[in-house]
């Protein structure tokens, strides 16, 4: 029944069910903000609906409990028959605010073709984690089914736009309907909307929750099986359209009458470029996979949750058929292996060693997918834009607030990759070894130096050591240097993936370092962003003493240690600057043992404002002096200690200078700067030895002009 | 001389608190932060005073923290460690 002119005409309705309690008190709150109100009763037996006979609202009642769904649809009729184009419901328990009501006229007024969902702000304490980890559940099966995301799939305030109940028909009738209504809305064209509510969850027993049972979880299963199901069909939906055209005009559908008509019409769902792209790519991605006969379900599941063109994906994933791509992911897996290519193929290598060659086809795929799904990827991309003749424009740049962060010091090596991308390289570790892991690392980061923002990132540094390179050079320089450090990444999960039998270590100047450490006044080693501290670390054992490191750990670290990887406890004891006084005292105490306590002297921790400003190659950069205020205090040694990668699987760690520190200079920054440029000086030694293994990827210098041009 | 005004006085010495003098510094007077101004660097000086002037040792962290609140605290936690 359409309405004239499409005038918007919304009520509110609250199904009950035996929630007399809270029943007046929120059909009061409603009238405050609109005078519409049709409550329905399922069937209580509480008498809820008997507290309500002075108010002005309309009632609808069943004579036994049919279900929250039965109570919608109720209303949705209800509502229909009189001419009314809205439905806002919300629940009869008092959780729902009706202060939230007035965002849902609003967003109406906005979007009258949506059906908008009210995201729960679930950010109080008092939520128990059994709902929050419901509610990611019942989002993820969402998605998968339609690719479309809700915040909230399970709140039940929200905005129904009655046509769909005119065009739709719907199976369940109990909670289960709540979800199945937003699934063929999204099946059918509906635009699925949040907007964000308060909640109130009373704790315990006082919210009278009638979800729990075991039926309505059978129920609610049975559904999503049919709805995934369905969602996987690559069968195209029936697309509705709203109230004011007449049904003669509803789009056609598919038939094997029409096989041409058809397939236009299977091609013409996401098909921008980027979409068939993305499509295409993901199909070759998993036809490589070695997912043995389920290739096409994945496919397709892939596709509904990122809402990408099944035709294309599918399609493209019949370019991965045997024997070519599977017998090049062998000969890979095989060279990453043994280091060789497999060229005897025999009934032994292929009949008796097929799980070695089905291991080799799994570690070759890992390193060929994500390369060939790239290339059809932009092949696609390319002939997409050009038969379409609609330029999209590629954004791949790093966001502007990572590398702003990152000019003011707050870069660290956590902040390279998400967390699934070091888990993938942990992956192709524990998988094939350091050669499988180097392999993806030059991959990736001749991926990573294409962005002119990683290439800023090295060249503060570069463009004083290298000053006179020109452009070609300050690129392989970048991609040296990123190489670098992404081994040195690499090397650290080795040895905690593989053992430390991994990384040889070859320390110099042993001798020094336990002449040091017998003077008994505990030892400070300064180290800096350079080479790998971690694994030179290791070697340190030798010295029979603990070792107290001053590190800064943050909760959402995601790269990690090498211990951490072993499963091993830290071995050493870590000392947090956050705490009292910044550990200072933590700190003299150790060496008042006669422990080795290891900073950091490049860069300043944190809220750390005892820095001193020192020359850097040829700027000034500011370090932090506290380590030679305790090496003053104490007496203690400061020991300069740098290490660098030698070859593919060994370190050295060297002793470079001592700084020793005399007492009584009194307060003050200034009268430790000439042992803080001591260690500058030190490093400059380094830079020009081993220009490429300085990690400090940001501006030391806070945008002094190098002085040369750029 | 009794201990609180010794510390004052070598507080100022080693610490070279300019412009001030022992009686400007109050009894109950926070040592780190407001109050005197020290630092965290300060306080590695000042456990280095407390061994050489007084020849006590400060071990444990817990009352690390607690004797540096005051100049009280902290003369307390000397008398009662001097030998």
């Amino acid at each position: 029944m359409a309405t004239p002119e499409g005038k918007i005409q919304i009520f509110v309705v609250i199904p009950v069910y035996n929630h007399a309690t809270t029943l007046r008190q929120v059909v009061k709150g409603v009238l405050r903000h609109y005078d519409r109100v049709l409550i329905v009763d399922d069937g209580s037996s509480d008498g809820g609906a008997e507290t309500l006979t002075d108010l002005p609202i309309e009632l609808l009642s069943h004579p036994h409990n049919m279900g929250k769904g039965a109570a919608l649809l109720s209303a949705a009729d209800w509502g229909l028959q009189r001419g009314l184009t809205h439905m806002v419901s919300l629940d009869a328990d008092g959780q729902h605010d009706v202060e939230d009501l007035p965002l849902f006229f609003a967003s109406i007024d906005e979007n009258p073709q949506a059906l908008v969902v009210g995201t729960r702000n679930f950010n109080q304490s008092s939520i128990p984690g059994s709902s929050r980890f419901g509610r990611k559940f019942s989002n993820f099966w969402l998605r998968l089914q339609t690719g479309s995301q809700l915040k909230d799939s399970q709140s039940g305030f929200r905005v129904y736009p009655l046509f769909i109940f005119q065009q739709l028909n719907f199976w369940t009738r109990r909670y289960n309907f709540e979800i199945e209504v937003l699934v063929r809305s999204a099946w059918a064209g509906v635009e699925l909307r949040d907007i964000d509510i308060s909640v109130y969850y009373p704790c315990g027993d006082e919210r009278v929750s009638h979800f729990r049972s075991f039926m309505d979880n059978w129920r609610l299963t049975l559904l999503n099986t049919h709805l995934t199901l369905r969602s996987i069909v690559p069968w195209p939906h029936r697309k509705i359209v709203e109230f004011n055209q007449s049904s003669s005009s509803r789009v056609k559908s598919l038939s094997l009458l029409h096989p041409l008509r058809s397939i236009r019409q299977l091609l013409k769902e996401n098909r921008s470029p980027k979409q068939l792209a993305a499509a295409a790519g993901v199909g070759v991605l998993l036809g490589t996979l070695p997912l043995l006969f389920c290739h096409t379900i994945v496919i397709l599941f892939v596709c509904g949750f990122f809402r990408l063109n099944k035709v294309a994906a599918i399609s493209s994933s019949q370019l991965c058929m045997p024997p070519l791509v599977p017998a090049l992911c062998i000969e890979v897996g095989y060279f990453l292996r043994n280091g060789d290519w497999l060229t005897e193929f025999s009934l032994q290598t292929l009949g008796y060693q097929a799980m070695q060659r089905l291991y080799e086809w799994l570690l070759g795929s890992l390193l060929l997918a994500p390369l060939l799904a790239l290339i059809v990827a932009g092949i696609t991309y390319l002939l997409a834009t050009t038969i379409s003749r609609k330029a999209e424009s590629n954004d791949i740049s790093l966001s502007d607030a990572q590398s702003k962060r990152a000019a003011r010091q707050e870069w660290t090596s956590r902040s390279i990759g998400s967390s699934w991308q070091h888990q993938s390289f942990y992956l192709m570790i524990r998988l094939g070894g350091r050669r499988a892991a180097y392999a993806l690392l030059y991959v990736v980061v001749f991926y990573y130096v294409l962005l002119p923002s990683v290439r800023r990132k090295c060249n503060y540094y570069l463009a004083r050591r290298f000053p006179q390179s020109g452009m070609w050079a300050r690129f392989w320089n970048s991609y040296r240097m990123t190489l670098d450090l992404g081994k040195v990444l690499v090397d650290r999960a080795l040895v905690g993936i593989l053992g430390a039998e991994q990384v040889k270590v070859d320390l110099h100047g042993k001798q020094e370092l336990l002449e040091c450490l017998a003077e008994n006044k505990g030892v400070i080693l300064v180290n800096a962003h350079v080479g790998c501290w971690q694994v030179a670390m290791s070697a340190l054992g030798f010295m029979q003493t603990p070792v107290n490191l001053l590190m800064q750990r943050e909760d959402d670290d995601i790269d990690r240690h090498y211990f951490e990887h072993a499963g091993i406890e830290c071995p050493y004891r870590i000392i947090d600057p956050r705490g009292y006084l910044g550990g200072v005292l933590e700190m003299v105490e150790v060496l008042k043992r006669g422990e080795v306590l290891s900073v950091m002297g490049d860069r300043m921790l944190g809220e750390d404002r005892n820095g001193v400003e020192v020359e850097f190659m040829g700027g000034t950069v500011t370090m932090p002096f506290s380590a030679y205020k305790l090496a003053s205090a104490t007496g203690a040694p400061i020991v300069v200690l740098f290490s660098y990668k030698t070859g593919s699987d060994s370190y050295e760690l060297k002793l470079y200078k001592t700084i020793r520190v005399p007492s009584g200079l009194g307060r003050g920054n200034n009268v430790f700067r000439p042992y803080v440029r001591e260690f500058a000086e030190t490093l400059e030694v380094f830079c020009s030895e081993h220009p490429f293994q300085f990690f400090n990827f940001f501006d030391m210098w806070q945008n002094q002009p190098a002085d040369q041009n750029r | 001389m009794s201990v609180k005004e010794k510390l004052k006085e070598v507080l100022i010495q080693d610490l070279n608190l300019e412009d001030v003098e022992p009686h400007e510094i109050e009894d109950d007077m926070v040592l780190f932060g407001d109050g005197l101004g020290l630092d965290s660097l300060d306080a590695v000086e000042l456990v280095v005073i407390v061994q050489k002037h007084f020849g006590v040792e400060i071990k444990d962290m817990e009352e690390g923290r607690s004797a540096f609140q005051t100049i009280s605290s902290l003369a307390q936690y000397i008398e009662e460690r001097m030998a």
